[in-house]
């Protein structure tokens, strides 16, 4: 039986995540394995709720209900990540299903608190970084909290910077990345985060490590 | 039942190896596989070892033929190799153990091969089109900008490299636990580090393009 699709959605090309609730929701490590298979199905288009029932089961660990998967979408939808895209319908029905779509191809999210680095994740990978750091410089390792701040500091001003890009010239960033795949579109914001990072910083490196108590090596 | 494992003598366990293709990446990432690299963390195991292992805490367990296809693909990208059989007595048939080429994976993001594919110009055209729209004193041209991204990656990951090479022992022991999602932070967080401490690496090429 043929069905029909009524799509009265195109998804952004960019999305710049700078609201707590919002950059919380996906990028806690707790909540990453809930959310993110869905919005990786989502990349191939808008999907109604049995088609991701059943590709989210495909891919997920645990396999997860109609119901625990319809509330997953209806978090993702009051973030506003995700969007009913339109409907669809098959000969002889009166009714439709939604098709949900993500809203961007990509999320950008930008740190806006340290919630994230007070994850046992970030936190176990700040502290093997000491260790590293440590036997990089040939130095004692740093305060780990003064690390913590160091870290979060630049990652942040340099987000801060390519954010404020994407969102006040999100039509011209549009256009630019029009045909680009996530996996380029990842690269290109990893590049742009690096150079905003030795732009913005590299007269202050020496401050920055100066607060850690390492020195700039020569 | 008396089982003997025999190891291959020539297989070894790299304490670390690094990671520059994307797709070997993405199969540490996958939720499919990442399980089997964690459990042969242990030591090699047989495939039936590698299953009842994998399913233990599994609401859904795996058919033997789907956990035999994925060691078959970790095997194919050489994450895993055959490290020796284990044979009971009184049975001909012995079994292939699995085990891990290395004891834990780093990955690069943007490696020295990538600086060498048209993937690369591609993507260094794009940067630079959106770095028209950040205010910077000068505008690089596309060349000096691959150079100065050229020299901010490789050399920055060289350095890692270098770290890793000299110290393989003791940072294999310290992140022979974690998690390769933890990892990625790990080098991450060291990247933006080392980038700090070396503004050497950079500067030059830095100043020729934006200042």
């Amino acid at each position: 039986m043929e069905t029909r699709d009524l799509i009265s959605f195109t998804p952004k090309n960019v999305m710049v995540i700078d609201q707590k609730k919002q950059f919380d929701l996906l990028f806690l490590p707790k909540n990453v394995q809930k959310f993110t298979p869905i919005l990786r199905i989502l990349r191939d288009g808008p999907l109604t709720l049995k088609e991701l029932e059943y590709k989210y089961n495909a891919i997920a660990d645990e396999p997860k209900k109609k119901n625990t998967i319809y509330s997953y979408v209806q978090d993702l939808e009051e973030a506003g990540y995700v969007t009913k895209a339109g409907q669809r319908i098959s000969p002889g029905h009166t009714f439709c299903e939604w098709l949900y779509d993500r809203t961007a191809k990509l999320f950008y999210p930008v740190i806006v608190s340290d919630e994230y680095f007070k994850s046992k994740e970030a936190s176990a990978a700040l502290e093997k970084t000491r260790e590293l750091l440590s036997l990089y410089l040939e130095q004692p390792a740093p305060d780990f909290n003064k690390l913590k701040d160091v870290v979060f500091r630049t990652n942040q001003q340099a987000q801060r910077v390519v954010g404020d890009v994407f969102s006040k010239h999100s039509d011209e960033i549009a256009e630019i990345t029009k045909d680009l795949s996530f996996r380029q579109l990842d690269k290109i914001c990893n590049v742009l985060e690096m150079l905003m990072v030795v732009l913005h910083f590299q007269d202050k490196s020496g401050d920055l490590l100066g607060e850690l108590g390492i020195g700039v090596k020569t | 039942m008396n089982t003997k494992e025999f190891l291959d003598e020539k297989y070894t366990v790299k304490p670390l190896q690094i990671l520059d293709d994307e797709s070997l990446i993405t199969l540490l990432d996958d939720p499919k596989y990442a399980p089997i690299m964690r459990i042969l963390r242990e030591k090699p195991f047989t495939i039936k070892e590698i299953r009842a292992r994998y399913n233990a805490k599994r609401k859904k367990p795996k058919e033997e033929v789907t956990i035999r296809q994925h060691i078959k693909i970790l095997e194919d990208s050489g994450l895993i190799v055959k490290a020796g059989q284990s044979i009971t007595e009184g049975k001909i048939a012995a079994e292939n153990l699995y085990g891990r080429s290395a004891r834990f994976y780093f990955p690069v993001i943007l490696s020295e091969s990538f600086w060498e594919s048209d993937e690369n110009q591609f993507i260094t055209e794009k940067v630079l089109q959106i770095l028209n729209f950040v205010e910077t004193k000068n505008k690089p041209t596309i060349e000096s900008l691959r150079k100065l991204l050229h020299s901010i990656y490789s050399k920055t990951e060289l350095e890692i490299a270098q770290v890793f090479e000299k110290f393989e022992e003791e940072i294999s022991e310290s992140l022979s636990d974690s998690p390769f999602n933890e990892i990625r932070h790990i080098a991450n967080f060291m990247m933006l580090l080392v980038l700090l401490t070396n503004s050497s690496i950079y500067k030059t090429d830095l100043e020729d393009n934006f200042y």
